[in-house]
């Protein structure tokens, strides 16, 4: 009981002392600039942040080979500065940009299942996973862009642009398994040792 | 960046280094030039074109006369022909599913006369054609068996054989070809 008494005298003493707490009169500005040094920094970190991140995205190898088709339609077009480019063959590589999109696309999709399995399974690591997540980003933006250009070579093109771009996509395939053909022909030839007369009959 | 020339009189690009990817795509835009210089319709469409459908079509037909007739070579060049035809004629934004089935059909017919003319190294490749166009019948598998049978290819042919009897396990002609295989396979074997 006594040693009861004795905290609360104790604790009035604790409260006593507490009122003489001495207050400092702080600038308006010391708040305002401590938030904008908090916020530049988180700024410059986030800025700094990405640019590495990127820098460390950009030099993972793409899936794909070179984008010939794009290159083509670039150097068309740069080459039209210098001297005319006559509009049907501008058009035509665009076509031809427009046709490459939409198969590695088309390609993308048909990875997707097995790529999401892969890296469900751990078969993959984190890096093939972020150049197929890249993969696919750059290829939307590359179809965008050839949309673009489409729009501006013929305003109102844009819809029939897409249904006939996605026709070449698919004829063009046929077309190269088509022309494989001699080649293939030859090939086969030579590993089997066969010997053809000119009718391409075999030779006992 | 992509090293090419443009000629302005032939509109024609040409690739400057001698690539594989970069003379196929190349090729492409100067077959897309072509067709876009034919075509005076800016708002073009994938309809097939009409004159190409008939000329591919007579072509087609007087080819079949000729097998009627028994004038096999000179089926095999009118069929030939009609191919050739669709894949030049046509302009490469014409409707695919309509391309694609016009030459599934010749090619079937093609096969068929390069088989009983004995060119068989020329069926393969067209059978091989129509197998990566997604034609997966017993027929095919069929008639590219027979035509490696003949041209000596006996571990090829009775794979080609397997293929075709996992789609129709009881199927005659494949089980019969199946035990022609495994017997000249025997044969080469010392057997």
């Amino acid at each position: 009981m006594s040693s009861y008494q004795g905290d609360a005298h104790g604790n009035s003493t604790f409260f006593e002392t507490e009122e003489h707490v001495e207050t400092k009169i702080v600038s308006v500005y010391t708040p305002l600039i401590y938030s904008a040094i908090l916020i530049l920094s988180l700024v410059i970190f986030g800025s700094q942040y990405r640019k590495r991140r990127i820098a460390k995205m950009a030099e993972l190898p793409s899936i794909f080979d070179d984008n010939d088709a794009r290159d083509i339609h670039v150097a068309l077009k740069e080459l039209n500065d210098e001297q005319p480019v006559h509009e049907k063959v501008l058009k035509a590589a665009l076509l031809n940009r427009g046709a490459e999109a939409i198969r590695r696309s088309f390609k993308m999709k048909e990875l997707e299942p097995q790529i999401n399995i892969l890296y469900k399974n751990g078969s993959i690591g984190e890096d093939y996973w972020q150049r197929y997540q890249n993969e696919v980003k750059l290829i939307e933006l590359e179809f965008k862009q050839t949309l673009q250009e489409a729009q501006e070579i013929q305003p109102g093109w844009l819809q029939m642009f897409v249904v006939v771009a996605k026709e070449i996509c698919f004829n063009q395939a046929l077309a190269r398994r088509y022309n494989s053909i001699l080649k293939r022909k030859t090939v086969c030839a030579e590993e089997w040792e066969l010997k053809l007369d000119n009718n391409g009959r075999l030779i006992e | 960046m992509a090293d090419i020339s443009y000629n302005p009189d032939s509109k024609i690009i040409t690739p400057d280094e001698d690539r594989e990817t970069l003379n196929i795509y190349v090729a492409q835009v100067n077959a897309l030039t072509q067709a876009l210089i034919a075509e005076n319709n800016p708002n073009f469409t994938p309809q097939p074109s009409e004159s190409s459908t008939k000329l591919i079509k007579n072509l087609f037909e007087s080819g079949v006369k000729n097998i009627k007739q028994n004038k096999l070579p000179e089926a095999l060049k009118n069929v030939t022909l009609a191919v050739e035809m669709a894949q030049r004629k046509r302009a490469p934004w014409e409707a695919f599913a309509v391309q694609l089935q016009e030459l599934q059909f010749m090619l079937r017919h093609k096969i068929d006369l390069e088989l009983m003319l004995g060119r068989y190294l020329d069926a393969l490749q067209d059978l091989d054609m129509l197998l990566s166009t997604g034609l997966f019948q017993p027929e095919v598998f069929i008639r590219k068996t027979d035509a490696l049978l003949n041209l000596g290819q006996l571990e090829e042919a009775r794979i080609s054989c397997d293929r075709g009897l996992c789609l129709q396990p009881q199927n005659v002609k494949l089980k019969a070809m199946m035990l022609e295989c495994e017997r000249k396979l025997a044969d080469y074997n010392g057997l």
